[in-house]
């Protein structure tokens, strides 16, 4: 069964997929609601997990499929590195057409493709099934080291890592390399929501100063609030001369006041209550 | 083997100016003239095999390939989830290539070691594996590798004279066979340089009633191996490699899977090493010597 709608020339190396959207039909806040709201019932319906790192991501996520990137022609490339968070990214796939709305009520069920960590059999727009921490940037570097030198395009690839992500090693490794290769087409965002599975970053190992690190390791660094759109935009849209990465700073379970900062939320999927009141909160909220 | 290998990857790069070899800060001066030829599908990554290896995966989602190199086990167990998720999972042109096969670097102690990487490699599905014996092997091996699509591993050692004037006489679907009894009931096989060994074998007493082949690619597509098998009763395996999920253990499995009867024995490491020396040293307390093999087969296969 595909679960891609015709329409679009696919730019990978796939069978051509043909779908009909336009990124102009949907606002980058009308879209992360969506988000928020389409990976709620996704978690719920599923009993996964995760929805705490969904909703701390759902802004940046919103941004990027509405606003920042380019998806056809000359698709820009997206690597999902906090795989964990895929409701987040299904959501927005469907909700800007790219994947049929319906199939998302089956994430998490047997036989799905809608995988509890992001899917590469979903859809060509997902290049890199992922889950483990610390291979989304590495994979990034060689995408962006191609996208480059070898193919000279402006194709862009942006890779989304949570911050406890960041105590993988291998990341480091591709800091390095990067900058060393003046990468500057390579965009890091760093969903800075200061909580990972037991406690908070800074309590099970520190990662700041971060900023100085990312800068001291020959990266731009921009540090924003990861919720403002009009913030995210500016800087996911910056041309740089050095890879970029963003310090977005979120917090966990933004959107339900109930979730918010709760590393019960990293693991809890929700009640029926409790997502009928956490739709109600969405619903009443103003758009950002 | 490793020069031929630069060389085969050499002519290759230069016929496909979108492919790339990658090295982990390993090699010096052994890519020059790949360097000189092609100096920018020539990248050393630093010591980050973990990069090396998901970095390969990200630059192959064109489908132009990419190579790794290292030596020992650096490029596989060091990064051994990159290569799982990474390459295998989502099929990546991408060919992992060390040498230092066994016990090559010996001397260096057993971080220098490579003597697990068949089993840790051969668990992953979609990962072709070759260790090639000698120079003919070799260069079919790298050309079959270097043709393919799919992720693949190229373990290489190096070759001693026995093996340099080694010459198969026939080749079928991958085995080849080095010497084959007029009327044989054993025989015995091997995947890489082990073959030094067995090929001792082949003007000794036993040399009517024994066969002696080499398989350098595990491949359960290989109908040629699958009827040497049925037409003997003993089966013996020598690998340079722990025992545990070695060759052997793959041969078993192929058996098993091809529904073929035999006794099997197989001959490796059983021990963590921790004697340091010369490859030829550390085989002489740990395989069995040529004249130790023919009184095995004497013994358990033909008495």
């Amino acid at each position: 069964m595909s679960y891609c709608r015709e329409g679009i020339e696919s730019c990978y190396p796939y069978p051509t997929i043909r779908i009909n959207f336009s990124l102009a039909h949907i606002t980058s806040a009308d879209l992360a609601k969506k988000i928020r709201k389409s990976s709620l019932a996704m978690t719920a319906k599923g009993r996964s997990s995760h929805i705490g790192s969904v909703l701390s991501c759902a802004d940046i996520l919103a941004v990027l499929y509405s606003n920042v990137l380019k998806l056809h022609p000359n698709t820009d490339y997206f690597i999902m590195s906090k795989g964990h968070a895929s409701a987040g990214l299904y959501s927005a796939l469907a909700h800007v057409g790219i994947i049929e709305p319906s199939h998302l009520a089956t994430h998490y069920q047997n036989g799905s493709m809608l995988s509890g960590h992001v899917s590469h059999h979903l859809t060509p727009y997902i290049p890199f099934s992922t889950g483990s921490l610390g291979h989304g940037l590495p994979i990034a570097t060689g995408v962006a080291y191609r996208t480059l030198y070898f193919e000279q395009s402006k194709r862009r690839t942006y890779c989304l890592l949570s911050d406890g992500e960041l105590q993988e090693g291998s990341n480091w490794e591709a800091f390095l390399f990067a900058a060393h290769h003046k990468l500057n087409n390579l965009v890091c965002i760093i969903d800075r929501n200061n909580l990972q599975s037991i406690t908070t970053t800074e309590q099970t190992i520190a990662l700041e100063p971060l900023s100085q690190k990312f800068s001291s390791f020959g990266w731009s660094v921009s540090e924003i609030d990861g919720h403002d759109h009009q913030q995210l935009c500016k800087v996911l849209l910056q041309e740089t001369a050095a890879p970029h990465v963003i310090i977005a700073k979120t917090t966990k379970g933004k959107g339900v006041s109930f979730m918010e900062n709760s590393v019960l939320w990293h693991y809890r999927s929700p009640s029926t209550s409790e997502l009928n009141s956490a739709l109600e909160e969405l619903e009443a909220q103003n758009d950002a | 083997m490793r020069d031929i290998f630069v060389r085969q990857a050499t002519n290759y790069l230069t016929t496909h100016p979108l492919s790339i070899l990658l090295t982990a800060d390993l090699g010096f001066a052994v890519f020059d003239d790949l360097i000189e030829n092609c100096p920018n599908q020539f990248l050393n990554v630093g010591i980050s095999e973990q990069l090396m290896s998901s970095f390969a995966a990200g630059f192959a989602l064109s489908g132009n390939k990419v190579i790794t190199y290292s030596i020992g086990v650096f490029p596989t167990l060091r990064c051994l989830e990159q290569i799982r998720n990474d390459i295998c999972y989502h099929d990546s042109n991408v060919m992992i290539v060390s040498t230092g096969a066994g016990f090559t670097y010996g001397q260096l102690g057993i971080t220098h070691h490579c003597t697990e990487d068949i089993g840790f490699c051969s668990s992953i599905p979609n990962l072709l594996i070759a260790s090639p014996a000698n120079s003919h092997e070799a260069s079919s091996c790298i050309d079959q590798l270097l043709q393919s699509n799919k992720p693949s591993y190229l373990r290489l050692d190096k070759l001693t004279t026995e093996l340099l004037e080694s010459f198969p006489i026939s080749k079928i679907d991958n085995t080849y066979i080095y010497h084959a009894g007029s009327n044989p009931s054993v025989l015995i096989v091997t995947h890489g340089t082990s073959l030094d060994i067995t090929l001792q074998l082949v003007n000794s007493e036993l040399s009517d009633q024994i066969t002696v082949a080499s398989v350098p690619l595990l491949s359960s597509d290989n109908e040629e191996l699958a009827r040497l098998i049925e037409e003997h009763n003993y089966i013996i395996t020598v690998e340079e490699h722990n025992r545990s999920n070695g060759f052997g253990s793959w041969l078993s499995s192929f058996m098993r899977n091809k529904h073929l009867f035999a006794r099997i024995y197989s001959f490796g490491l059983d021990t963590l090493i921790s004697t340091v020396g010369e490859q030829g040293y550390l085989r002489s307390l740990y395989l069995p010597t040529p004249q130790q093999l023919l009184e095995f087969v004497k013994t358990e296969c033909l008495n």
